[in-house]
């Protein structure tokens, strides 16, 4: 309660104002209103170590109290905790996200210990307190030198904070809105460097190169030479700001880090890796960070898995057919549609197009399944392939893109008949509730063909716009396998107070035509935790709209509900208990291979009123050393 | 005599052509006085010989005596006219001579001692000439005004009545008036009531005279009074039942184009000229048209037209006179001068701009003010290439430079200055809208547009390649983003017209529902350079959200009953029109391109666009275009300098569309480097840029001008997702960097007249009662004056006197140490105010409120 009016000032105001005042003081306080909650944690400085290191690291959070460990994700980091306390003073303008009622910002002092064969990249890490398990935030090992960040600012050029000779990662914050952080270095000529910026949720960084030097109007002006801010903001693509710059003369230059938007705070921390940028290899891989088990093992409609020469048999294992050897003539199963499916071999031949011709009337024949592999080379490349397919003959296509990917890199693929009637297109219409066409660009699609003949499929960019080695595809047609397509949990972690209950929301896909069911269990659940099936209430569907061929382009699914029962007596576990969300299909009275689906990490805490109550001072208290817990995933 | 060359610097004489000394001879002011015979040196007629065909044809000729200097006056009215042989041609009035009998004949002139002759014929005189609407019916619409586009050539005509513009199309004009029928719009049908407006039972009932001589009610007023010759003339055609043509079968050659002589003018005031419209016909010959055309002054107050062609000149200045008629638009550009210069000086020329731009002050005798002061063109070069006013030092520093070559120094060091790429991107950023708005409600998108035009400029790409990757722009590149604002493509006529504005300078967007009133763009043209956007489609939503054009120029994937139609159909006709450029050449979507990207590789290589360009970034250099508004050529809107805005646009071309190439010309010219102080032959002038013009500084530039002076630079915070938080520009953010305009507060900007960029951004630099509110007590006007960093705050710390302020603040502000009597002046003030600090709170105020501070001069 951040009530400052003086009672002198109210005298006037008439009994109201007072009785309302009094009114505010006997609710009760927001931030003590929720004893139980989780803790939440905001962010960590400095963002990570380099193996062999240890030092002292902030993390910043709510509902911290009684935190003794973390919890990292995979090995080779520990850390210890030193002490709690709150942070002083409101300070809203940091946190401008943050309501009124949030408990107050808390500031958990640790130690970490970085081992010294630990392998530079990413670790999530997590709070453990008495009320459960946090979300994670990501700790980098880097393999440079670290450098801490001194200048409390350095806003403009003539301020850069000089850097120790690079290789060096630099730990620093963005710590106001409007603020960025010039660092000055040295390079011979010829010199490549890579810079990168890992940070926060919250933030989107951006990094500028500059030569110091000044110019007519000003001695501190600097010349900008490049900026990279990651402009592409589509899901699975990192906006981590990425720069690689030649210097043509040996001298001092500038890297400044700044938030995209100008955006800043105490919980917008950064780790700048200056490094030579053929050392790229040695470091941690650049794109997108997947921290934990947060990403689904199986990637069923992504631009980015890897289809790979034994996708058949990766589709074959999860149905509930039995494996069949592909030498076996035997089974030659009935199609669905009445048509003997061909023995399928045992990988899947790969077929390079980019010395394929470009002409429509030479594309190069291929049969199914084939691994369509190359490149839109040129603006306007169009390559080609022809096949032949039967009656009711039912096939995938599916689409990757290993190197620039959607939206940048947009294959489009065009199937067309001997006529050059269009047959297939993997673009989706759809009209939309505002009655506008909405087109998507898919990366599976399936057919059924009505009549057979022969077929031509194209494959393009679909701005005719772009080319080059970056635009590289790989395209599998094949026949469709009806099988259990990927399980999506929301949910990474649970939190289940003794004597309560908890869903667990999953969607499954059924893909090509899959018409089993799908058996889900949970493995590992720790004592006096049960799960059982439950239904649920779902909200009306939106208004109708018209979703074109949507058969073609999304899978069916279905959706199914867990829930998790932790009886009253349920002992606390200390530490997050792995659980395995594990799939089966079942098909006529057929079990499938049970596949994992992915790992839930799971606390049972205890109720409220017997959890441990720890008031926090604003004087650091400092706690018994306890190290953290690694859990290595399978 | 002495005083006006006395500022001129010595220089070789220019080689004059011979063509050049006839130009001149038929510019020089035509005197309002009688010259006295002994300044009389020759004398013209015009035209030089004559054919009238046809009884009653007739000719007006144009009689121009030379006096001594080089003056002209026309003495069409003052000489004596004579005809060798008056069975063949006859004398009208004021110079007119009409057919009397066939034959050749001698037309004789003289005036005072001077003679001239010139050549007529005279054919078919017996034979009336065939009737023909056009000729007849149409010519009278158009003298009276009947088809102006304020009258019934509007868009909509008036009161369903529609006429073409200059009776550019006379069928539809004859069927509007003997079919009758209302307006309707997009469609060619016409409305009820369908009821004749000429009447042939009873002429003179017709609603063709009865509105105009206003027997009934007429929204345009009395046009044609009773019993004039127009009047007569219309009434006997309706008599004879109104005929679209009529004779003995002979076609009459048609009208290919119309000529005014002189096409430029020079008149003293008070003085007048006798203009003389000829008709070029489709049979090779040509007609006196003076009296079958419709004359208007666009500058009333400079000259005004007695409607027969005699121009009367009556005040300084510039005016450019419309010929309307057969469908057809000329100008003559008349200057009035005040007085006349005998002995016009030879002025020293840097390059191009400068021959061609004093060429035309030679023929308008005006004298361009002299070169301008180091300090002027120091602060001026400085805001027009950078956005930015030089720092003291560097002010110090160029004031005390005795090199002679420093002018061309500094312009280089500023070219190459990232100052400049702030302030070229900032223009840019401008004209190209980039704002969060305009390009997709996406800070990502629209940072990234506004990066890619930064890295146009830094890197200085040339111009056409950056127009042409805008326009063709597609995919998830940075300039496609533009085509995105609100997250949809807008309709592919908006696209359009868009681009053909910024790139072309022209407005196409009236021939959208009609054929262009003023131009010859029709509607089919737009129609058919709007197709080249309608087979775009956006991929995905927000944010990933892809333009592309549809392969094959149908829809991709159309599985769905769509309500949205890839192909763009004819407004009025219905039919689907295929892309087509302006020239008319269709674009197909065979082939590995696609039209769009056609048509940008079109637009780009056309001489619109070079000539478009450089007159926009012209206009950045002297407040106006050569062509103004900047994206707005047209017809009736000439270039006050054709050939100047030619060369120029050759040279920008063959330079590559070099920006920097372009900008480094201009402000090296002569032209530019112009002081704008006023001698008595240019004060009226603001067309021909005799001396720099002062203008108002933009919003963001007087506001980084204001930081600089008082040394206290300004925040600007902006809004972000909730989630995010508050962030803001980086401190030390120069208005000219900020990326958008609409998401960076600012109260001074907004007052001052920046745009938001929700549509092509026009900035007209006036003041209005905000502006001077905010001068009072506006927080950058007053704020900044007395604050710990602040210029005069540190001065006065560290002990300065008050004449070192008062320099310090004249050089950072003016770019010029501060006169004897200023400073004497202004310490006087300072001592005589009780509390320092607030006299040099004050001073400040005074400074950067002034008008010297707040213009570019």
């Amino acid at each position: 309660m951040a009530l400052s009016w003086k009672p002198a000032s109210l005298l006037g105001r008439g009994w109201m104002v007072t009785a309302l005042l009094v009114l505010l003081h006997l609710l009760p306080c927001p931030a003590e209103a929720d004893s139980s909650a989780p803790p939440e944690i905001l962010s960590l400085f400095p963002l990570g170590g380099r193996p062999g290191e240890e030092f002292q690291a902030t993390l910043r959070g709510r509902g911290l109290e009684g935190a003794r460990q973390l919890w990292f994700d995979s090995g080779g980091v520990r850390a210890t905790v030193i002490g709690l306390r709150n942070e002083e003073g409101p300070k809203p303008e940091e946190t401008p996200q943050s309501d009124a009622g949030a408990k107050p910002v808390q500031l958990l002092s640790l130690r970490f210990q970085v081992d010294p064969t630990a392998q530079p990249g990413p670790r999530g890490l997590r709070a453990i307190t008495p009320r459960g398990l946090s979300h994670p935030l990501t700790f980098h090992v880097h393999g440079e030198p670290g450098h801490l960040e001194t200048r409390p600012s350095h806003d403009l050029a003539s301020e850069a904070e000089p850097l120790p000779e690079w290789p060096l990662a630099v730990h620093g914050t963005i710590g106001q809105p409007a603020e960025v952080d010039y660092y000055a270095f040295s390079v011979a000529e010829g010199e490549r460097l890579r810079f990168e910026v890992r940070s926060l949720a919250l933030s989107d960084m951006a990094i500028s190169l500059y030569r110091p030097g000044g110019s007519w109007f000003s001695p501190d002006r600097a010349r900008r030479l490049a900026f990279s801010d990651e402009p592409v903001s589509y899901p699975e693509l990192s906006t981590e700001p990425v720069l690689r710059h030649r210097f043509g003369e040996a001298g001092r230059y500038l890297v400044r880090v700044s938030g995209f938007m100008g955006e800043g705070g105490a919980d917008h921390p950064y780790l700048l890796r200056i490094i030579r940028d053929s050392e790229e290899e040695q470091g941690e891989a650049s794109g997108s960070v997947s921290v934990g088990p947060d990403r689904d093992l199986w990637q069923e409609r992504s631009w980015t898995r890897e289809l790979r020469t034994d996708r058949m048999e990766a589709l074959r294992a999860r149905t509930a057919s039995p494996p069949r050897p592909p030498s076996d003539p035997e089974p030659a199963a009935e199609g669905r549609a009445g048509t003997r499916e061909p023995p399928l071999p045992e990988t899947i031949p790969v077929i390079e197009l980019d010395e394929a011709p470009d002409e429509a009337s030479k594309a190069m024949a291929v049969t199914l399944p084939s691994l369509l592999v190359g490149t839109i080379e040129h603006p306007g490349d169009i390559d080609r392939v022809r096949f032949a397919a039967k009656v009711g003959e039912r096939i995938a296509l599916e689409i990757e893109t290993p190197r620039a990917t959607v939206p940048v890199f947009n294959p489009y693929l065009k199937m067309v008949d001997a006529e050059g009637a269009e047959v297939l297109t993997n673009v989706h219409s759809i009209l939309n509730a505002n009655t506008e066409i909405e087109k998507q660009i898919r990366p599976k699609v399936i057919h059924s063909f009505p009549r057979a003949g022969e077929f031509t499929l194209e494959i393009r960019d679909i701005t005719a716009a772009f080319g080059g080695p970056s635009m590289a595809y790989r395209v599998l047609i094949r026949p469709q396998v009806p099988h259990m397509g990927q399980i999506h949990l929301e949910e990474d972690h649970l939190n289940l107070v003794a004597g309560t209950a908890a869903p667990l929301s999953l969607v499954t896909d059924q893909e090509e035509h899959f018409e089993g069911s799908i058996a889900l269990s949970l493995t590992g659940l720790p004592l006096g935790v049960t799960a059982v099936t439950a239904t649920r209430a779902e909200p009306d569907a939106p208004p109708a709209v018209n979703e074109g061929r949507k058969e073609r382009y999304v899978s069916r699914s279905r959706k199914a509900t867990l829930v998790l029962v932790a009886a009253a007596g349920a002992p606390a576990t200390p530490v997050p208990v792995p659980v395995k969300v594990m799939a089966q299909p079942v098909e006529e009275g057929r079990m499938g291979r049970s596949t994992p689906v992915k790992d839930l990490l799971l606390m049972v805490v205890a109720p409220a009123s017997t959890s441990t109550q720890t008031a926090v001072n604003p004087v650091e208290k400092r706690v018994p050393e306890r190290d953290n817990i690694q859990v290595s995933p399978d | 005599m002495s005083t006006l060359v006395s500022w001129l610097p010595r220089c070789p004489r220019l080689p004059l052509l011979a063509a050049g000394f006839l130009l001149i001879a038929v510019l020089q002011p035509t005197a309002g006085a009688a010259p006295s015979s002994s300044d009389l040196l020759s004398l013209s007629l015009m035209p030089e010989k004559t054919t009238l065909r046809w009884q009653g044809a007739s000719q007006q000729f144009s009689v121009v005596a030379t006096l001594a200097g080089g003056r002209s006056k026309d003495v069409t009215a003052q000489a004596e006219f004579s005809l060798a042989d008056p069975s063949v041609a006859r004398l009208g009035s004021a110079g007119r001579v009409l057919a009397a009998g066939d034959g050749r004949t001698w037309l004789k002139v003289t005036f005072g001692s001077l003679k001239a002759r010139a050549a007529v014929a005279v054919v078919d005189s017996a034979r009336p000439p065939p009737f023909s609407y056009e000729r007849e019916i149409g010519a009278i619409l158009t003298r009276r005004g009947c088809n102006d586009v304020a009258c019934h050539a509007g868009v909509k005509g008036q009161g369903g009545f529609r006429l073409s513009i200059n009776a550019a199309h006379p069928r539809q004009d004859y069927d509007w008036i003997v079919k009758g029928g209302v307006y309707q719009v997009l469609t060619d049908e016409r409305g009820e009531p369908i009821v004749p407006r000429v009447d042939t039972e009873a002429p003179e009932r017709s609603l063709l005279l009865r509105k105009p001589s206003l027997e009934l009610a007429h929204g345009g007023g009395l046009r044609l009074e009773k019993g004039t010759g127009d009047y007569r003339a219309i009434l006997d055609w309706i008599g004879r039942g109104a005929p679209y043509r009529e004779g003995s079968g002979e076609a009459l050659p048609g009208v290919e184009g119309l000529e005014v002589f002189p096409r430029e003018g020079l008149l003293q005031e008070g003085g007048s000229r006798q203009l003389i419209v000829t008709a070029l016909l489709s049979d090779g010959t040509r007609e006196d048209f003076t009296h079958r055309v419709r004359f208007e002054s666009r500058q009333q107050e400079v000259a005004e037209l007695d409607g027969q062609g005699l121009v009367r000149a009556l005040n300084p200045g510039e005016s450019n006179i419309l010929v309307r008629g057969a469908g057809y638009e000329v100008q003559s550009r008349i200057g009035v001068v005040a007085e006349w210069i005998p002995d016009y000086p030879e002025l020293p020329r840097a390059n191009f701009i400068d021959d061609e731009v004093f060429a035309k002050l030679r023929r308008f005798n005006i004298l361009p003010s002299p070169r301008s002061g180091d300090a002027e063109f120091l602060r001026r070069v400085c805001l027009d290439l950078t956005g930015r006013i030089p720092p003291v030092e560097r002010v110090r520093e160029f004031l005390a430079d005795a090199d002679p070559l420093k002018r061309e120094k500094l312009i280089e060091v500023l070219l190459d200055s990232p100052e400049f790429v702030d302030y070229w991107t900032f223009r840019l950023a401008d004209l190209f809208r980039v704002a969060v708005f305009p390009v997709g409600i996406n800070p990502k998108w629209s940072q990234s547009y506004w990066e890619w035009i930064r890295d146009a400029v830094a890197r200085n790409r040339p111009y056409d390649r950056v127009a042409e990757e805008r326009i063709s722009a597609q995919g998830y590149s940075p300039a496609s983003r533009h085509y995105l604002p609100y997250l949809v493509l807008p309709p592919p006529e908006n696209m359009m017209g868009e681009e053909i504005r910024v790139f072309m300078g022209r407005r196409l967007d009236c021939a959208q529902c009609h054929d262009h009133p003023y131009e010859r763009w029709t509607q089919d043209q737009f129609w058919g350079m709007a197709a080249f956007f309608g087979s775009m489609f956006r991929l995905g939503a927000n944010p990933e959200s892809v333009v592309f054009d549809s392969p094959d120029g149908r829809e991709v994937a159309a599985d769905v009953p769509s309500p949205t139609d890839l192909r763009v159909l004819h407004p009025r006709t219905g039919q689907e029109v295929a892309p087509t450029l302006l020239n008319g050449t269709r674009v197909s979507y065979e082939g590995p391109g696609f039209p769009r990207g056609e048509m940008a590789r079109w637009i780009t290589s056309h001489p619109y666009f070079a000539e478009a360009s450089v007159n926009r970034f012209w206009s950045y250099f002297f407040g106006r275009g050569i062509v103004d508004p900047v994206d707005d050529f047209r017809s009736n809107n000439p270039p006050t300098h054709p050939e100047l805005l030619r060369r120029l646009a050759e040279d920008f071309a063959r330079n590559g569309y070099d920006l920097r190439h372009l900008f480094r010309r201009i402000v090296g010219s002569r032209t530019y480097q112009l002081s704008s102080a006023v001698n008595r032959t240019n004060r009226a002038d603001r067309l021909n840029y005799s001396r720099a013009l002062s203008r108002a500084l933009d919003a963001e530039i007087l506001l980084d001008a204001i930081c600089d002076l008082t040394g206290v630079p300004e925040t600007f915070g902006n809004w972000l997702h909730r989630k995010k938080g508050r962030g803001g520009a980086p401190k030390g953010t120069r208005a000219v960097q900020l990326k958008e305009t609409d998401i960076y507060q600012s109260t001074f900007l907004d007052t001052f007249g920046r745009p938001n960029r929700f549509s092509i951004p026009e900035r007209d630099g006036k003041s209005n009662l905000t502006q001077a509110l905010h001068l009072l007590v506006g927080s950058t006007y007053n704020d900044k004056l007395w604050t710990e960093g602040a210029r005069v705050y540190e001065l006065f710390q560290r002990g300065a006197s008050d004449g070192e302020i008062i320099q310090d603040l004249y050089l950072a502000a003016f770019a010029r140490f501060p006169a004897p009597e200023e400073v004497e002046e202004l310490e006087r003030l300072i001592a005589g105010t009780p509390s320092r600090e607030q006299a040099l709170r004050d001073l400040q105020w005074a400074l950067i409120t002034s008008r010297e501070f707040a213009e570019n001069h």
